[in-house]
């Protein structure tokens, strides 16, 4: 049987990732008596799916993991019994029964939205929105990926504007949605510095995929 | 109030730091905790504050079995709570020093010199620049005298302290063996003078059987060498069921295993083995507790990785059912057991018939000596045709990568025991290759012999930088045309880790000097500098044929001997006098050998072994 968990990750495992999360999921189902399907051989790897991956140092409202599962489990109760087990920086949101042949969802996932909070209130907002604009009007933007290849961040970029943080506050958060396709994954971080923001200035959120 | 809120702002400060800048050092997750299992106890509720410290890397101190211990013990009382900390990597003390934010917990974010007591764990000597660098970081003094009223006091333990003497400037007050119960009267006694004097701490703690306190002369040196005055070490009578609550990390650590210690001790006695001295006598965890251990430890973590920790485990009285129950756990909880320390003397079927079932990963073959006669020197008495057998059958089973370690340096070491490395190296590589139908692959370490105090080599002399690069120019040329892999250690840092186990206070003011130079992370490539350390050598014209290259006389006081192991000094001049003779001791489950451990502390130790101490 294959769940779908859908869960939140939060500040404590914000600098968790994403291999060190799937080796988190496996100790949390097996601390919860949930049985995972595990690979055959000498060297036997847990069946743990992964859904997008999260840049370190994020931290999201909708994340997934596809679980693979011996026997059949009851559904309702599964949400809590894991939720006694997770560390803290988790937090189960939904679990899901889905088709076992259906595909990686990873594959079927196009765009994710973001929210980025700066760290100091006191941000120039003039400035803020001449430079998104000024981002948005460029016909191409060269980011390098890790591996030092080039790329074009501008069309991975569908949406990027500041908003208002609330009424009563004067600050401004950031909003952006991104490409998430397979081999075209718009990196928020790699916007941030496009606008001239260090690594250290702001916290980003993942808000939804789809 | 004051104190207080300056308090709050560097708190204030801590978690600044953590939100904005921890994201610029390698892995932040080594500093801010959050483990499953972790105990983060309310601060300010509980009276008396203990920072357990590891002076290396989280990665390596994680998997500490002495911390992890202790973190149980302290945080199960009422009134007290225990918080981690590590050695900032060279990144983060950059960021803290740039920043000027102490260092600070894993658990509630508080700077260490808030703690009332720092505990460090000195399980080796390369790790002293780092315990240095670490109470900078919190702003403590470094040296004992320095340190006044608001400053925590701060203690050490672990294998190195059976010589204290080295560090005696920067620690107030050393615990000389197992920690278990001595951290009770440690935390008791100090929470009875939590509002007296920092000297009427330290004598109140110098009261505890076990504790050596030389900061303010509390205990005075001279005085315990001219009334010929000891300290016995501390051990617990039987080894308890272990933790319960082995914290889970959110990263891989180095070790990323739960380690089960099912025997403490070992029955064998080699004549260079340190821990096989000090830890006399053997104790083992009886087969149903490992058992239990495994079962509850596994529910508690879901960590499938299990390792049963000893010094040799394939001695354990009760190891054929252990590993017929644990071939069970592994097929039925899908668990992955390692067990380290196996001895190919003590290798029976059950040993075998249990590696079958194996992933073949490594196998490791410690001879520690090419020749009978070198090992028969050593009390380690393989015979040749067993270690050759051993590797015929491993490898008929699958196994394809087997390592080797030996040591070099030993007394009367000659040629024909250098070659004869060579000579077993070949004949095993043969033996393999045609076990593994050429898939064989050999790994070598050659070590070199650090005498080490408490051990019957305590008074052999470090073998020269000149005598130790010729044998590695011997093995390098033996070695070269079997194309395997050989590791030669760094011979100055060897030196530098036999300089630091074996000397006396002197060695404070060169550690400190060092220290001041840039000294840390010696036990690392990134961190050790031989010439930081020969300038501080010279700086205080240490004598390093005195500390090092002269057989000591036998009857000649040493640094250490007012440590008392439980080990008769007489037994440790017989069985030098042994190795020079060739002359075997047999081990303790053989023949008691007389140490003297169970007439100085008070055990029966065959009764001891089976639990029943």
């Amino acid at each position: 049987m294959r769940i779908r968990v859908k869960y939140q990750k939060g500040v404590p495992l914000r600098f968790t990732s994403a291999l060190d999360i799937q080796q988190i999921w496996e100790r949390t189902l097996r601390r919860s008596g949930v049985s995972i399907v595990y690979s055959q051989g000498f060297h036997p790897q847990p069946k743990i799916q992964l859904g997008l991956p999260l840049p370190l140092g994020f931290i999201s409202d909708e994340e997934f993991v596809d679980i693979w599962l011996q026997g059949e489990e009851d559904i309702n109760p599964l949400p809590k019994r894991i939720a006694l087990n997770l560390p803290d920086g988790l937090t189960i949101t939904s679990v899901v029964e889905i088709d076992p042949i259906q595909k990686p969802l990873v594959t079927q996932i196009t765009t994710s939205e973001y929210l980025v909070r700066f760290w100091d209130e006191k941000i120039d907002i003039a400035d803020l929105n001449k430079n998104i604009s000024h981002l948005l009007e460029q016909k191409e933007v060269l980011r390098k990926k890790r591996n030092n290849k080039e790329y074009d961040l501008r069309p991975l970029i569908f949406d990027l504007a500041s908003i208002p943080e609330d009424q009563s506050h004067q600050g401004y958060l950031l909003s952006m949605k991104l490409s998430s396709a397979q081999n075209r994954m718009g990196r928020a971080d790699d916007v941030m510095s496009a606008l001239g923001f260090s690594i250290n200035q702001y916290l980003v959120k993942r808000l939804l995929s789809y | 109030m004051i104190r207080k809120c300056m308090i709050l702002n560097i708190q204030e400060e801590i978690s600044r730091l953590i939100d904005r800048d921890l994201i610029t050092v390698q892995k932040p997750v080594r500093y801010i905790g959050g483990e499953f299992n972790q105990i983060t106890e309310e601060w300010s509720e509980t009276p008396f504050r203990v920072a357990l410290a590891f002076p290396d890397i989280y990665d390596i101190g994680f998997p500490n079995l002495g911390i992890a211990a202790l973190y149980n013990i302290i945080n199960a009382r009422q009134d007290a709570l225990a918080e981690r900390v590590f050695a900032p990597w060279f990144d983060m003390e950059e960021l803290l020093r740039s920043k000027k934010v102490p260092l600070f917990s894993l658990e509630n974010k508080i700077p260490i010199g808030e703690f009332d007591l720092v505990g460090f764990t000195l399980p080796y000597e390369t790790l002293y620049t780092n315990v240095l660098n670490m109470l900078d970081l919190s702003g403590i003094p470094l040296f004992s005298s320095d340190r006044g009223e608001d400053h925590p006091i701060i203690i050490a333990g672990g294998h190195t302290t059976y010589n204290p003497e080295p560090m005696h400037a920067f620690i107030d007050a050393f615990v000389i063996g197992e920690g278990e119960l001595i951290i009770q009267e440690i935390i008791d006694a100090l929470v009875s003078v939590k509002d007296c004097s920092r000297i009427e701490k330290l004598e109140k703690m110098a009261l505890i059987s076990g504790m050596y306190v030389p900061a303010s002369g509390i205990h005075s040196l001279d005085n315990f060498l001219s009334n010929n005055i000891s300290i016995t070490k501390r051990f617990i009578r039987k080894i308890d069921t272990p933790i319960q609550n082995y914290l889970v990390p959110n990263i891989s650590v180095v070790h990323d295993r739960i380690s089960i210690e099912i025997m403490r001790g070992c029955s064998r006695g080699c004549r260079f083995c340190q821990a096989g001295m000090i830890m006399r006598p053997v104790r083992e965890l009886q087969h149903d507790q490992v058992i239990d251990a495994i079962k509850s430890a596994v529910t508690n973590t879901g960590v499938s990785q299990i390792s049963l920790l000893s010094l040799s485990t394939s001695d354990h009285s009760q190891i054929s059912e252990i590993l017929s129950d644990v071939d069970q756990l592994s097929e039925e909880m899908q668990l992955d057991f390692s067990l380290p320390s196996l001895r190919i003397e003590s290798f029976g079927q059950d040993l075998m018939d249990h590696m079958q079932s194996k992933r073949k990963g490594n196998f490791t073959i410690a001879p520690e000596a090419g020749s009978e006669t070198r090992r028969a020197a050593i009390n380690k008495p393989i015979p040749e045709q067993d270690i050759i057998d051993t590797v015929a059958q491993i490898c008929g089973m699958g196994w394809t990568n087997i390592k080797l370690y030996f040591m070099i340096g030993f007394p009367e070491e000659t040629e024909e025991d250098i070659s004869s490395i060579v000579d077993l190296c070949k004949e095993i590589r043969n033996v393999g290759n045609k076990s593994t139908h050429g898939r064989f692959k050999l790994h070598v370490s050659i070590n070199t012999l650090i005498p080490k105090p408490h051990t019957p080599f305590q008074w052999a002399p470090l073998e020269t930088k000149v005598e130790i690069e010729r044998k590695y120019t011997i093995l390098r040329e033996g070695l070269r045309p079997l194309k395997i892999k050989v590791d030669y250690p760094d011979y100055d840092l060897i030196r530098l880790e036999a300089l630091l186990s074996r000397a006396d206070r002197q060695i404070s003011d060169v550690i400190h000097t060092a220290w001041q130079n840039g000294a840390k992370f010696d036990a690392w490539h990134e961190g050790f500098s031989a010439t930081i350390w020969d300038a501080a050598i010279e700086n205080h014209n240490l004598d390093l044929n005195h500390y090092l290259y002269n057989e000591k006389d036998l009857n000649q006081s040493l640094p250490w001997d007012f440590i008392d192991t439980g080990i008769d000094k007489s037994y440790l001049q017989t069985e030098f006098l042994n190795s020079k003779s060739k002359k075997l001791t047999p081990g303790c489950l053989q023949r008691c050998a007389a140490c003297g451990v169970n007439r100085n502390l008070q055990i029966d130790c065959s009764k001891a072994r089976l639990g029943e101490g």
